[in-house]
């Protein structure tokens, strides 16, 4: 029982118990998963009973057993074969719905904490870490932990059949499985820490396979394939050594369980003929059904031991699933239906990151409508968070954001409905993610009914020809596959189309032409230009060629002083 | 016919450690039927009616715990030559892939493929592992035991063993009957789902251009609906599929349950005699009985590292197999001649002409150099720009005699060599080591004073003055010691030290700052004196400072003017 108490000690804190609440929806499939996995050890125990039990009936009565003893042994031959497989086919079912809720709540931490206020997280390398770590975990709750309960109810039901045999024999069990744990639990530490040397050797030995074939050119043109061959030996060899302490400290607990089973064994058997009440005939049968009685019970603690690396990985999937919210501060919503080209007004907005450390520094800022605004600064003086502000992913911590019809109220961001703002205001990120899928797919994100020719034509003012050598599908080609990846520029003009498609009376652009080279980044200009005096277009760039395309510049650093001083210009 | 061909072939030039190894694996499986013989004798000494004192039950049960303790000794010997099987056989294949892939008519391979080959060399090779020290010893055991033990149990009931080799014979031949075709079928199915889960992670990764497009809750559902649709089309195949895996089990209990009947027969004197007939014989075969299955058992739990070998030799191949593709035209560069090799320097600067070099990577793909001509001289730095795709890194691959092309490259009016060309790629490879190893391995003969020079003039003075060992400073693995910069300028140093008359160079600033970058264009343009200095740019910065920029367009070289845009897109 010692299993149970070593749970419920680290209950509290331990991770792999923290992601129990996301799969409730599950538990019933779980349950079942248990009970179909203790009917199939049960049948075994049975066969093993029966077995024994004719063979002894035979050889010291001279009689074979009754028929009802061979037809029940049939049924639980045919049962067993059954519930193996129904045991397999269920727990991989729950395997996948257990991945796909993991999922799920992974998609639904990350809409709610990204981007993340913290500013070291990087949530794209947790996205990724987290994804590789519930496709590890899957297989523990959906087959460990069933495995784990079946094993404590087999436990409870054999001690209780046993003790009804005799106390002695019950106490063999459990005083044998008490010390199996005893002595397991010391090596777990030595063996994590193995485990983790071992995952590091392989992970550098990846690392370096990457480095000779990235600079396999280098290598070829100064012949250093001899230190190449040297190299990657010395890696090996650390691994498999690493891999060497590891598989034999591993084989030894394998036999340390191994002879507690047989000491179990002997305790059972020495019991059993010990005890004056029980009918010889029978021994055979307990002592055969105790040892098969131990096999699933073994291979519990030994899963037991191998729980570590479990741990490390629903941290990881748990810190994606609970990340807190960032998104705006909820206000009331107020009407918002003003027409025409909108401006923005910012006053002493800022913005620091969950450690204090300040992202913005307050701000004061006028957009007048259909202005084209450039934004310049230095790096780290918050352009990002600035475009985030303004686009409501994140609220500003201070001041605020207003939009300014160009007749009537001005009204503060928060309070526009959020549905209604993302048609009014949105933004291009230089990183803006092109899904896979079709083209036309991607574009279909932004406005759901988007046609064909509607996409090629918003594509075509972006800039982006659909030329049938590279797209040989037109708007229905995939994006992804067969080395159609898209290309820096072709993203960034892919973003802006998709943008554009929304019609937003805001458009803010975030270093969108940073990793273009000069004639794209015109061309992209040209089609930003080219929308009328209805958008509102704010630039954010520290390439002097593309700021130079706006209407009026101004450096962020001269944003923080005087809201009074600032120029303000009416536009066109 | 358990056992992957190829993969036996691996272990072949290890094949005394492997029998080694599978004597100790039957060795221990064999303790099981010693450790058989004591528990008969104990369960038959609880017998009414039997003649066994408790002392030698008290004997028997103590063998059986010797049984355990000598079975712990032998696997400690098992895990110990599994080991150096393991290393043998992976060093082995590390050396055959590495010199399979870097070789000149790889590096053509595309980026998709790179994954694949990194795969091989790290991941292929451990997954080999396994296979070679698991799967193969418990699959030939269970060709080795199997008979013997059915032989044994044979003397003892003969009947009994014939009904056993029916039960072995269908566990272990009836996944084989449709396991190929289902397996084939359900690796589709796993292929969509790893696909989904690739969506998954774009999902996350770009959930804030999800979030800006107001699409969060759209995108969910779809993704929810795709994953449910998935997860009942698999489940739907793996229902058929695992039906193998209680078809074994069915073949091992119907036997075990027989092996009971049979035994009660026999010794009720029903069936044929063998040998036995006393109770500690009768227990005796009734538990060798179900130590038939033993190895069956043991090769079953030995799948995943038999999937792990199969699946690991689908990437070796894929690293080997285009080996066998032959050049489909002659090469640019004619067979070396040592006469006319590195070392000559004309006194008055180098010249390099490439004339109509074409190239494509098949006979039916487009050609991405198609008639390239242009002159270079000594004297000044020469950038080639042109989009990504172009061509750029292949017209390197070309000069430096890597990929077959038409046309010819003639330096100083003679065909060019490899030795006549150093190169600086965009992720250097310094091996682990001293920093004069690294710089001596390309030019055998150079002197602390040469090495210091060169290291100095590419912006690595004040660094090699701080570092307390100097030139004798140890590269760490993987070059985690040294920042990004500092390995780029290194190895530039190091292309330098190779006093090549051509210099080729894959964006040689991406690492540096703004200043740094100056100095070292600077440091180029001094040796530009010596040689010809060609370099790939994107940057405007790398651009400006370049005398002359080469755009590769559409398969050809075209000469601009450097201030004006460079980009003809």
């Amino acid at each position: 029982m010692s299993l149970q108490n070593t749970d419920k000690v680290t209950r509290r804190e331990d991770p792999l118990w923290g992601l129990l609440p996301y799969l409730s929806a599950h538990r019933m499939a779980l349950a079942w998963t248990v009970l179909v996995g203790l009917a199939n050890n049960l049948a075994l125990v049975f066969l093993a009973v029966t077995g024994s039990y004719t063979v002894t009936l035979a050889l010291v009565e001279d009689e074979l057993a009754d028929p009802g003893w061979w037809i029940a042994g049939g049924a639980a031959v045919l049962l067993r074969a059954i519930l193996t497989w129904h045991e397999m086919d269920i727990s991989h079912s729950i395997a996948y719905r257990v991945l796909a809720a993991l999922r799920m709540a992974l998609f639904d931490g990350f809409s709610r904490g990204v981007p993340s206020r913290a500013p070291g997280q990087h949530t794209g390398r947790l996205a990724a870490t987290a994804m590789g770590d519930t496709e590890k975990l899957e297989f523990f709750y959906a087959h460990t932990l069933t495995q784990l309960a079946g094993s404590a109810v087999l436990l409870l039901g054999g001690t209780v059949a046993l003790f009804r045999i005799g106390g002695s024999l019950a106490a063999g069990l459990v005083l044998g499985l008490a010390a199996l744990v005893l002595l397991t639990l010391p090596w777990l530490r030595t063996n994590a820490r193995l485990g983790e040397e071992v995952q590091r050797a392989k992970a550098d030995q990846s690392a370096l396979a990457v480095d000779l074939l990235s600079g396999s050119r280098e290598i070829l043109g100064f012949g250093l394939q001899e230190h190449v061959q040297q190299q990657l030996a010395a890696a090996t060899h650390t691994v498999a050594r690493a891999e060497r302490r590891l598989k034999s400290r591993e084989a030894a607990s394998a036999s340390m369980r191994e002879l507690c089973s047989l000491g179990i064994l002997v305790a059972v058997f020495l019991a059993a003929w010990n005890r004056p009440g029980l009918d010889p005939l029978w021994i055979p049968a307990v002592v055969a059904g105790t040892l098969t009685l131990l096999s699933p019970l073994m291979e519990a603690v030994a899963v037991f031991t191998q729980l570590q690396p479990h741990r490390a990985s629903a941290a990881r999937v748990l810190e994606g699933i609970s990340m807190p919210a960032e998104g705006p501060v909820l206000t009331p919503v107020l009407p918002f239906a003003a027409v025409g080209p909108l401006g923005i007004e910012i006053q002493g907005a800022g913005f620091s990151y969950g450690d204090g450390t300040t992202a913005l520094e307050p701000c004061w800022l006028s957009v007048g409508p259909g202005e084209h605004l450039g934004i310049s600064g230095r790096s780290g003086a918050g352009k990002t968070t600035l475009a985030r502000l303004l686009v409501r992913l994140w609220s500003p911590d201070t001041g605020s954001i207003k939009l300014v019809p160009s007749a009537g109220e001005s009204v503060d961001v928060s309070s526009v409905d959020p549905r209604v703002f993302r048609g009014l205001v949105t933004l291009v990120e230089q990183d803006a993610t092109i899904f896979h899928g079709s083209l036309l797919e991607n574009m279909q994100l932004a406005v759901p009914g988007a046609s064909a020719t509607q996409v090629q034509g918003v594509l075509g003012r972006a800039g982006l020809v659909l030329d049938a050598g590279r797209w040989p599908d037109g708007v229905h080609t995939m994006i992804g596959e067969s080395g159609t990846s898209v290309s820096g520029g072709e993203r960034a003009r892919i973003a802006l189309a998709r943008a554009l498609l929304v019609q937003p009376r805001i458009l803010v652009l975030d270093e969108t032409t940073a990793s273009l080279d000069a004639a794209t980044e015109a061309v992209l200009l040209d089609a930003v230009a080219a929308l009328s005096g209805d958008t509102t277009v704010i630039t954010i760039s520290h390439r002097d060629s593309t700021l130079a395309r706006c209407d009026r510049m101004v450096d962020l650093a001269d944003l923080h002083s005087s809201p009074l001083s600032q120029p303000h210009r009416p536009s066109r | 016919m358990l056992v992957n061909r190829r993969l036996m072939a691996l272990s072949l030039g290890h094949r005394r450690i492997l029998h080694a190894l599978t004597l100790v694996v039957c060795l221990g499986t064999a303790s099981y039927w010693v450790q058989a013989w004591f528990l008969a004798h104990a369960l038959a000494g609880l017998l009414p009616g039997q003649v066994h004192s408790g002392a030698q039950v008290a004997g028997s049960l103590l063998a059986v715990l010797g049984c355990g303790v000598a079975r712990a000794a032998l696997q400690q010997v098992q895990a110990s030559l599994a080991s150096a099987l393991g290393t043998a056989v992976r060093l082995e294949l590390r050396a055959t892939l590495a010199g399979a892939l870097l070789r000149p008519e790889r590096l053509r391979d595309n980026s998709e493929r790179s994954g694949a080959r990194r795969l091989a060399l790290s991941e292929g090779a451990d997954g080999v592992e396994p296979y070679v020290t698991a799967y193969i010893p418990h699959a030939l055991q269970l060709q080795i035991l199997c008979p013997i033990l059915l032989a044994g149990v044979a003397t003892l009931n003969p009947v009994l063993a014939a009904a056993l080799l029916a039960a072995v014979v269908v566990a272990v031949g009836a996944p084989r009957l449709w396991g190929r075709l289902l397996a084939r079928r359900s690796t589709t199915h796993w292929d969509s789902y790893e696909a989904l889960s690739a969506d998954f992670l774009e999902a996350l990764q770009g959930m804030r251009t999800l979030k800006i497009l107001d699409v969060v809750p759209r995108f969910r559902t779809r993704l929810d609906e795709r994953s449910q649709e998935l997860h009942r089309a698999t489940v739907a195949t793996m229902r058929v599929s695992l039906a193998d895996t209680a078809l074994a089990d069915l073949g091992i209990q119907a036997g075990l349950l027989a092996a009971a009947a049979l035994t009660a027969l026999h010794s009720l004197g029903a069936l044929p005699s063998g040998i036995g007939g006393e109770p500690s014989l009768t227990f005796f075969t009734l538990i060798l009985a179900s130590e038939v299955f033993r190895p069956l058992r043991d090769l079953a739990r030995q799948w995943h590292a038999g999937y792990l070998g199969i699946s690991a030799l689908g990437s070796i191949d894929a690293a080997i197999a285009s080996d066998s593709e032959k050049p489909a035209r002659a090469p640019a560069h004619p067979a070396p001649d040592p006469a006319n090799g590195a070392g000559e320097q004309p006194t008055d600067g180098h010249t390099l002409v490439l004339e109509e070099i074409s190239f494509r990577y098949g006979p039916t793909s487009p050609w991405l150099l198609n008639g390239a001509t242009i002159g270079l001289r000594s004297g000044g730095i020469t950038a080639v720009a042109g989009p990504s795709g172009a061509g750029k890194s292949t017209l390197f691959d070309i000069m430096l005699g890597f990929l077959p092309a038409g046309g010819q490259c003639l330096l100083d009016g003679r065909p060019m060599q490899p030795g006549d060309v150093s190169v600086v790629s965009q992720h250097s490879y310094l091996f682990p080591g001293t920093i004069r190893a690294n710089l001596a391995a390309v030019r055998p003969g150079a002197n602390e004073a040469d090495m210091r020079g060169v290291m100095a003039r590419a912006g690595l003075g004040a660094e090699l003055a701080a570092w307390p060992h100097g030139l004798d400073t140890v590269i760490a693995e993987a070059g985690h010691s040294l920042s990004g910069g500092q390995l780029q300028r290194l190895a530039i140093a190091r292309a330098i030290l190779a006093d090549r008359p051509v210099l080729l160079l894959d964006e040689p600033t991406s690492a540096l700052n703004p200043e740094l970058a100056g100095e070292l264009m600077d440091f180029l343009r001094a040796e530009a004196r010596y040689r010809i200095v060609v370099m790939i740019a994107h940057r405007t910065e790398a651009l400006e400072a370049a005398d002359t920029v080469l755009q590769l367009h559409e398969g050809t070289l075209r000469e601009t003017i450097p201030s004006t845009s460079p980009e003809t897109s």
